[in-house]
Protein backbone atom coordinates (compact mmCIF):
# COMPACT_ATOMS: atom_id res chain seq x y z
CA UNK A 1 0.00 0.00 0.00
CA UNK A 2 2.87 2.33 0.82
CA UNK A 3 4.47 1.45 -2.47
CA UNK A 4 1.26 2.37 -4.36
CA UNK A 5 1.06 5.79 -2.63
CA UNK A 6 4.66 6.52 -3.56
CA UNK A 7 4.00 5.71 -7.24
CA UNK A 8 0.92 7.95 -7.36
CA UNK A 9 2.80 10.92 -5.92
CA UNK A 10 5.50 10.64 -8.57
CA UNK A 11 3.11 11.03 -11.53
CA UNK A 12 3.63 14.24 -13.51
CA UNK A 13 1.01 16.95 -13.08
CA UNK A 14 0.10 17.85 -16.67
CA UNK A 15 -2.70 20.28 -15.82
CA UNK A 16 -0.57 23.52 -16.05
CA UNK A 17 0.80 22.39 -19.41
CA UNK A 18 -2.73 21.64 -20.56
CA UNK A 19 -3.77 25.14 -19.51
CA UNK A 20 -0.93 26.66 -21.48
CA UNK A 21 -1.65 24.60 -24.60
CA UNK A 22 -5.37 25.41 -24.39
CA UNK A 23 -4.50 29.13 -24.41
CA UNK A 24 -1.92 28.74 -27.18
CA UNK A 25 -4.22 26.91 -29.59
CA UNK A 26 -6.89 29.66 -29.91
CA UNK A 27 -4.11 32.28 -30.14
CA UNK A 28 -2.49 30.38 -33.00
CA UNK A 29 -5.83 29.77 -34.69
CA UNK A 30 -6.36 33.54 -34.78
CA UNK A 31 -2.86 34.16 -36.13
CA UNK A 32 -3.14 31.49 -38.82
CA UNK A 33 -3.21 32.71 -42.40
CA UNK A 34 -6.58 32.24 -44.01
CA UNK A 35 -5.23 33.23 -47.41
CA UNK A 36 -1.86 33.08 -49.10
CA UNK A 37 -0.80 36.24 -50.84
CA UNK A 38 1.05 36.37 -54.08
CA UNK A 39 2.29 39.11 -56.38
CA UNK A 40 2.79 39.90 -60.03
CA UNK A 41 5.72 42.14 -60.89
CA UNK A 42 5.51 44.66 -63.67
CA UNK A 43 7.29 47.80 -64.80
CA UNK A 44 5.87 51.25 -65.39
CA UNK A 45 3.62 51.21 -68.45
CA UNK A 46 4.35 53.28 -71.50
CA UNK A 47 1.81 56.06 -71.23
CA UNK A 48 0.06 57.17 -74.37
CA UNK A 49 -1.30 55.35 -77.37
CA UNK A 50 1.14 52.81 -78.74
CA UNK A 51 2.90 53.70 -81.96
CA UNK A 52 1.16 52.12 -84.96
CA UNK A 53 3.26 49.45 -86.61
CA UNK A 54 5.14 50.57 -89.67
CA UNK A 55 3.67 48.55 -92.51
CA UNK A 56 6.82 48.87 -94.60
CA UNK A 57 8.92 47.40 -91.81
CA UNK A 58 6.59 44.46 -91.29
CA UNK A 59 8.31 41.48 -92.74
CA UNK A 60 8.42 37.80 -92.04
CA UNK A 61 11.70 37.99 -90.13
CA UNK A 62 10.53 40.28 -87.33
CA UNK A 63 10.54 38.60 -83.91
CA UNK A 64 7.29 38.02 -82.07
CA UNK A 65 6.18 41.10 -80.07
CA UNK A 66 2.86 40.14 -78.60
CA UNK A 67 0.26 42.67 -77.52
CA UNK A 68 -3.05 41.61 -76.04
CA UNK A 69 -5.86 44.09 -76.56
CA UNK A 70 -8.67 43.78 -73.99
CA UNK A 71 -11.84 45.41 -75.24
CA UNK A 72 -15.45 45.67 -74.22
CA UNK A 73 -16.42 43.00 -76.78
CA UNK A 74 -13.59 40.57 -76.32
CA UNK A 75 -9.85 40.02 -76.54
CA UNK A 76 -7.70 40.31 -79.62
CA UNK A 77 -4.02 40.54 -80.57
CA UNK A 78 -1.99 43.21 -82.34
CA UNK A 79 -1.89 42.87 -86.12
CA UNK A 80 1.71 41.56 -86.46
CA UNK A 81 0.93 38.82 -83.93
CA UNK A 82 -2.17 37.77 -85.87
CA UNK A 83 0.14 36.22 -88.48
CA UNK A 84 1.15 33.71 -85.83
CA UNK A 85 -2.43 33.13 -84.75
CA UNK A 86 -3.60 31.92 -88.15
CA UNK A 87 -2.09 29.13 -90.17
CA UNK A 88 -1.48 30.78 -93.50
CA UNK A 89 -3.14 34.01 -94.57
CA UNK A 90 -4.82 36.32 -92.01
CA UNK A 91 -8.54 36.60 -92.93
CA UNK A 92 -9.39 40.02 -94.49
CA UNK A 93 -11.77 41.05 -91.68
CA UNK A 94 -8.85 40.99 -89.23
CA UNK A 95 -6.84 43.29 -91.53
CA UNK A 96 -9.58 45.94 -91.44
CA UNK A 97 -9.38 49.21 -89.49
CA UNK A 98 -11.58 47.92 -86.65
CA UNK A 99 -11.13 44.15 -86.66
CA UNK A 100 -13.49 41.92 -84.67
CA UNK A 101 -12.04 40.42 -81.47
CA UNK A 102 -10.16 37.18 -81.96
CA UNK A 103 -11.71 35.87 -78.74
CA UNK A 104 -15.19 37.45 -78.61
CA UNK A 105 -17.27 37.31 -75.47
CA UNK A 106 -20.24 34.95 -75.66
CA UNK A 107 -23.14 36.79 -77.30
CA UNK A 108 -20.97 39.90 -77.68
CA UNK A 109 -21.61 40.76 -74.03
CA UNK A 110 -18.53 40.73 -71.80
CA UNK A 111 -20.04 41.96 -68.55
CA UNK A 112 -22.95 40.22 -66.86
CA UNK A 113 -25.08 41.76 -64.11
CA UNK A 114 -23.06 41.02 -61.00
CA UNK A 115 -23.23 41.86 -57.33
CA UNK A 116 -20.10 43.90 -56.58
CA UNK A 117 -20.48 43.32 -52.86
CA UNK A 118 -20.04 39.60 -53.22
CA UNK A 119 -17.10 38.37 -51.19
CA UNK A 120 -15.11 37.40 -54.26
CA UNK A 121 -16.19 37.97 -57.81
CA UNK A 122 -16.24 34.82 -59.83
CA UNK A 123 -15.55 34.76 -63.51
CA UNK A 124 -19.27 34.25 -64.11
CA UNK A 125 -19.43 38.05 -63.90
CA UNK A 126 -17.43 38.18 -67.15
CA UNK A 127 -17.57 36.27 -70.42
CA UNK A 128 -13.96 36.58 -71.53
CA UNK A 129 -12.59 33.36 -72.98
CA UNK A 130 -9.28 33.02 -71.15
CA UNK A 131 -8.93 29.28 -71.86
CA UNK A 132 -9.00 29.85 -75.61
CA UNK A 133 -6.57 32.74 -75.21
CA UNK A 134 -4.05 30.51 -73.41
CA UNK A 135 -4.44 27.75 -76.04
CA UNK A 136 -3.83 30.25 -78.84
CA UNK A 137 -0.81 31.75 -77.06
CA UNK A 138 0.72 28.25 -76.76
CA UNK A 139 0.32 27.69 -80.51
CA UNK A 140 1.65 31.21 -81.27
CA UNK A 141 4.76 30.61 -79.17
CA UNK A 142 5.35 27.19 -80.75
CA UNK A 143 5.02 28.66 -84.24
CA UNK A 144 7.36 31.57 -83.41
CA UNK A 145 9.98 29.14 -82.08
CA UNK A 146 9.66 26.91 -85.18
CA UNK A 147 10.19 29.93 -87.43
CA UNK A 148 13.12 31.19 -85.27
CA UNK A 149 11.22 34.39 -84.52
CA UNK A 150 11.11 33.99 -80.76
CA UNK A 151 13.79 36.03 -78.99
CA UNK A 152 14.29 36.78 -75.30
CA UNK A 153 12.27 40.00 -75.71
CA UNK A 154 9.39 37.92 -77.08
CA UNK A 155 8.76 36.71 -73.51
CA UNK A 156 7.30 40.16 -72.82
CA UNK A 157 3.62 40.63 -73.44
CA UNK A 158 2.08 44.08 -73.44
CA UNK A 159 -1.51 44.40 -72.28
CA UNK A 160 -3.58 47.13 -73.92
CA UNK A 161 -6.84 47.35 -71.99
CA UNK A 162 -9.62 49.79 -72.69
CA UNK A 163 -10.01 52.25 -69.83
CA UNK A 164 -13.23 50.72 -68.45
CA UNK A 165 -11.82 47.19 -68.06
CA UNK A 166 -11.79 46.17 -64.36
CA UNK A 167 -8.64 45.06 -62.57
CA UNK A 168 -9.86 41.47 -62.14
CA UNK A 169 -10.03 41.02 -65.93
CA UNK A 170 -6.48 42.37 -66.28
CA UNK A 171 -5.20 39.91 -63.67
CA UNK A 172 -6.93 36.96 -65.31
CA UNK A 173 -5.48 38.00 -68.68
CA UNK A 174 -2.02 38.14 -67.09
CA UNK A 175 -2.57 34.65 -65.65
CA UNK A 176 -3.72 33.41 -69.06
CA UNK A 177 -0.59 34.89 -70.69
CA UNK A 178 1.71 33.19 -68.20
CA UNK A 179 -0.11 29.88 -68.67
CA UNK A 180 -0.44 26.94 -66.32
CA UNK A 181 2.29 24.54 -65.21
CA UNK A 182 1.12 22.15 -67.97
CA UNK A 183 1.55 24.90 -70.57
CA UNK A 184 5.06 25.59 -69.28
CA UNK A 185 5.87 21.87 -69.44
CA UNK A 186 5.19 21.93 -73.20
CA UNK A 187 8.41 23.93 -73.59
CA UNK A 188 10.60 21.73 -71.34
CA UNK A 189 12.48 20.29 -74.30
CA UNK A 190 13.42 23.71 -75.63
CA UNK A 191 16.39 25.85 -74.57
CA UNK A 192 16.40 28.09 -71.46
CA UNK A 193 15.05 31.14 -73.32
CA UNK A 194 11.73 29.39 -73.95
CA UNK A 195 11.34 27.68 -70.57
CA UNK A 196 10.57 30.68 -68.38
CA UNK A 197 6.85 30.21 -68.75
CA UNK A 198 4.47 30.73 -71.59
CA UNK A 199 5.04 34.50 -71.63
CA UNK A 200 6.82 35.32 -68.38
CA UNK A 201 6.77 39.13 -68.29
CA UNK A 202 3.52 41.05 -68.65
CA UNK A 203 3.36 44.84 -68.66
CA UNK A 204 0.81 47.50 -69.52
CA UNK A 205 0.71 49.91 -72.42
CA UNK A 206 -1.22 53.15 -72.33
CA UNK A 207 -4.91 52.34 -72.32
CA UNK A 208 -7.03 52.81 -75.38
CA UNK A 209 -9.76 55.40 -75.19
CA UNK B 1 -12.70 -0.28 -0.86
CA UNK B 2 -12.39 -1.53 -4.40
CA UNK B 3 -15.76 -0.03 -5.34
CA UNK B 4 -14.85 3.34 -3.83
CA UNK B 5 -11.61 3.51 -5.77
CA UNK B 6 -13.43 2.89 -9.05
CA UNK B 7 -16.19 5.46 -8.56
CA UNK B 8 -14.87 7.75 -5.86
CA UNK B 9 -12.52 10.77 -5.82
CA UNK B 10 -9.28 8.82 -6.07
CA UNK B 11 -9.62 8.33 -9.84
CA UNK B 12 -8.07 11.08 -11.96
CA UNK B 13 -8.79 11.93 -15.55
CA UNK B 14 -6.15 10.49 -17.85
CA UNK B 15 -5.13 13.45 -19.95
CA UNK B 16 -2.06 11.92 -21.57
CA UNK B 17 -3.86 11.08 -24.82
CA UNK B 18 -5.37 14.56 -24.88
CA UNK B 19 -1.89 16.02 -24.39
CA UNK B 20 -0.67 13.99 -27.37
CA UNK B 21 -3.44 15.38 -29.51
CA UNK B 22 -2.83 18.94 -28.33
CA UNK B 23 0.89 18.65 -29.06
CA UNK B 24 0.17 17.52 -32.62
CA UNK B 25 -2.32 20.37 -33.14
CA UNK B 26 0.18 22.86 -31.69
CA UNK B 27 2.95 21.75 -34.05
CA UNK B 28 0.54 21.89 -37.01
CA UNK B 29 -0.62 25.40 -36.12
CA UNK B 30 2.92 26.68 -35.61
CA UNK B 31 3.82 25.36 -39.07
CA UNK B 32 0.74 26.95 -40.66
CA UNK B 33 1.34 30.41 -39.26
CA UNK B 34 2.06 32.90 -41.98
CA UNK B 35 5.09 35.12 -42.16
CA UNK B 36 4.06 37.40 -45.05
CA UNK B 37 5.65 40.85 -44.84
CA UNK B 38 2.78 42.57 -46.59
CA UNK B 39 -0.31 43.40 -44.61
CA UNK B 40 -3.65 43.17 -46.33
CA UNK B 41 -6.85 44.39 -44.76
CA UNK B 42 -9.65 43.31 -47.03
CA UNK B 43 -13.00 44.98 -46.58
CA UNK B 44 -16.10 45.73 -48.62
CA UNK B 45 -14.05 48.40 -50.37
CA UNK B 46 -10.99 46.25 -51.01
CA UNK B 47 -11.38 42.77 -52.46
CA UNK B 48 -8.27 41.44 -54.10
CA UNK B 49 -8.64 39.16 -57.11
CA UNK B 50 -7.30 35.60 -57.20
CA UNK B 51 -4.25 34.71 -59.24
CA UNK B 52 -2.48 31.49 -60.17
CA UNK B 53 0.90 33.12 -59.52
CA UNK B 54 3.03 31.77 -56.64
CA UNK B 55 5.67 34.46 -55.86
CA UNK B 56 5.32 36.00 -52.37
CA UNK B 57 5.04 39.81 -52.05
CA UNK B 58 7.85 41.84 -50.44
CA UNK B 59 7.70 44.74 -48.02
CA UNK B 60 8.04 48.22 -49.51
CA UNK B 61 5.91 51.36 -49.97
CA UNK B 62 2.30 50.23 -50.16
CA UNK B 63 -0.45 51.92 -52.13
CA UNK B 64 -3.99 50.63 -51.65
CA UNK B 65 -6.76 51.67 -54.03
CA UNK B 66 -10.13 50.92 -52.49
CA UNK B 67 -13.55 51.68 -53.90
CA UNK B 68 -13.74 54.84 -51.75
CA UNK B 69 -10.16 55.99 -51.15
CA UNK B 70 -6.48 55.77 -52.03
CA UNK B 71 -4.14 55.00 -49.13
CA UNK B 72 -0.36 55.21 -48.90
CA UNK B 73 1.03 53.03 -46.09
CA UNK B 74 -2.39 53.16 -44.42
CA UNK B 75 -2.81 56.94 -44.70
CA UNK B 76 -5.71 58.19 -46.81
CA UNK B 77 -4.52 60.61 -49.49
CA UNK B 78 -7.37 60.86 -52.01
CA UNK B 79 -11.05 60.11 -52.36
CA UNK B 80 -12.37 57.73 -54.98
CA UNK B 81 -15.81 58.39 -56.42
CA UNK B 82 -18.06 56.06 -58.33
CA UNK B 83 -20.93 56.18 -60.77
CA UNK B 84 -22.67 53.87 -63.19
CA UNK B 85 -20.96 53.73 -66.52
CA UNK B 86 -23.31 54.56 -69.41
CA UNK B 87 -20.86 53.09 -71.95
CA UNK B 88 -20.50 49.69 -70.32
CA UNK B 89 -23.56 48.13 -68.72
CA UNK B 90 -23.02 46.18 -65.49
CA UNK B 91 -19.68 47.88 -64.77
CA UNK B 92 -19.35 50.76 -62.32
CA UNK B 93 -16.84 53.48 -62.96
CA UNK B 94 -14.38 54.49 -60.18
CA UNK B 95 -12.38 57.68 -60.53
CA UNK B 96 -10.59 60.50 -58.71
CA UNK B 97 -12.26 63.86 -59.20
CA UNK B 98 -10.69 66.03 -61.90
CA UNK B 99 -10.05 68.86 -59.40
CA UNK B 100 -7.62 66.57 -57.52
CA UNK B 101 -5.60 65.75 -60.62
CA UNK B 102 -3.14 67.41 -62.97
CA UNK B 103 -3.45 65.49 -66.21
CA UNK B 104 -3.03 61.83 -65.27
CA UNK B 105 -1.26 62.65 -61.99
CA UNK B 106 -3.20 62.51 -58.70
CA UNK B 107 -1.84 65.51 -56.77
CA UNK B 108 -2.01 64.36 -53.15
CA UNK B 109 -0.83 60.86 -54.03
CA UNK B 110 2.17 62.39 -55.80
CA UNK B 111 2.99 64.61 -52.78
CA UNK B 112 2.86 61.65 -50.39
CA UNK B 113 4.95 59.40 -52.63
CA UNK B 114 7.44 62.19 -53.21
CA UNK B 115 7.83 62.57 -49.43
CA UNK B 116 8.40 58.81 -49.13
CA UNK B 117 11.05 58.97 -51.83
CA UNK B 118 12.80 61.92 -50.16
CA UNK B 119 12.86 60.09 -46.80
CA UNK B 120 14.28 57.00 -48.52
CA UNK B 121 16.96 59.06 -50.25
CA UNK B 122 17.98 60.75 -46.99
CA UNK B 123 18.19 57.31 -45.38
CA UNK B 124 20.25 56.09 -48.31
CA UNK B 125 22.80 58.89 -47.91
CA UNK B 126 22.96 58.56 -44.11
CA UNK B 127 23.44 54.80 -44.20
CA UNK B 128 25.96 55.13 -47.05
CA UNK B 129 23.85 53.03 -49.39
CA UNK B 130 22.98 50.26 -46.96
CA UNK B 131 19.31 51.17 -47.26
CA UNK B 132 18.69 51.85 -50.92
CA UNK B 133 15.81 53.56 -52.65
CA UNK B 134 14.93 51.02 -55.33
CA UNK B 135 11.71 52.56 -56.67
CA UNK B 136 9.68 49.47 -55.74
CA UNK B 137 6.07 49.69 -54.74
CA UNK B 138 3.38 47.26 -53.61
CA UNK B 139 0.00 47.93 -55.18
CA UNK B 140 -3.33 46.62 -53.95
CA UNK B 141 -6.36 47.36 -56.10
CA UNK B 142 -9.93 46.37 -55.48
CA UNK B 143 -10.98 43.92 -58.18
CA UNK B 144 -13.54 46.38 -59.63
CA UNK B 145 -11.15 49.32 -60.12
CA UNK B 146 -11.01 50.16 -63.84
CA UNK B 147 -7.81 50.41 -65.84
CA UNK B 148 -8.20 54.20 -66.18
CA UNK B 149 -7.64 54.65 -62.43
CA UNK B 150 -4.90 52.00 -62.33
CA UNK B 151 -3.09 53.88 -65.10
CA UNK B 152 -3.38 57.18 -63.20
CA UNK B 153 -1.99 55.63 -60.00
CA UNK B 154 0.90 54.04 -61.90
CA UNK B 155 1.58 57.26 -63.80
CA UNK B 156 1.66 59.24 -60.53
CA UNK B 157 3.98 56.66 -58.98
CA UNK B 158 6.27 56.88 -62.01
CA UNK B 159 6.38 60.65 -61.68
CA UNK B 160 7.59 60.17 -58.09
CA UNK B 161 10.30 57.77 -59.40
CA UNK B 162 8.63 54.50 -58.44
CA UNK B 163 9.00 52.25 -61.47
CA UNK B 164 8.77 48.66 -60.20
CA UNK B 165 5.31 47.51 -59.22
CA UNK B 166 4.13 44.42 -57.39
CA UNK B 167 0.43 43.70 -57.62
CA UNK B 168 -0.68 41.92 -54.44
CA UNK B 169 -3.23 39.17 -55.06
CA UNK B 170 -4.72 36.16 -53.36
CA UNK B 171 -3.16 32.88 -54.40
CA UNK B 172 -5.60 30.50 -56.04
Amino acid sequence: MAKRRETEEESLNLVPIMNLVTILIPALLIAIKAVTLTMIETKLPAIGAPAPPDVKEENQQKPLALQIIIGKKGITLNKPSLEFAFDGEVPPEYKAENPPPLFPCAGGVCFNPCDEDKKQKSMTCYNYDFEELTKKLVSIKQKAIRESRFEESSQNVVLMPEKEIPYIVLIHTMDAARGTEEDKALFDNYSEVYKKGLFSMVSFAGGLN
Amino acid sequence: MKKKRRFGGDDELNITSMMDMMTIILVFLLKSIGSSEVEVRTSDNLKLPYSTNKAPPMLTVSVVVQKDAILVDGKEVANVQSETNPNVPNVRSYFVDGSEKTGLSINKLFDELNDKKEVSKVLESKTKGQIKFDGKMVLQFDQNIPYSLIREVMFTAGKAEFFDFQFVLIQK
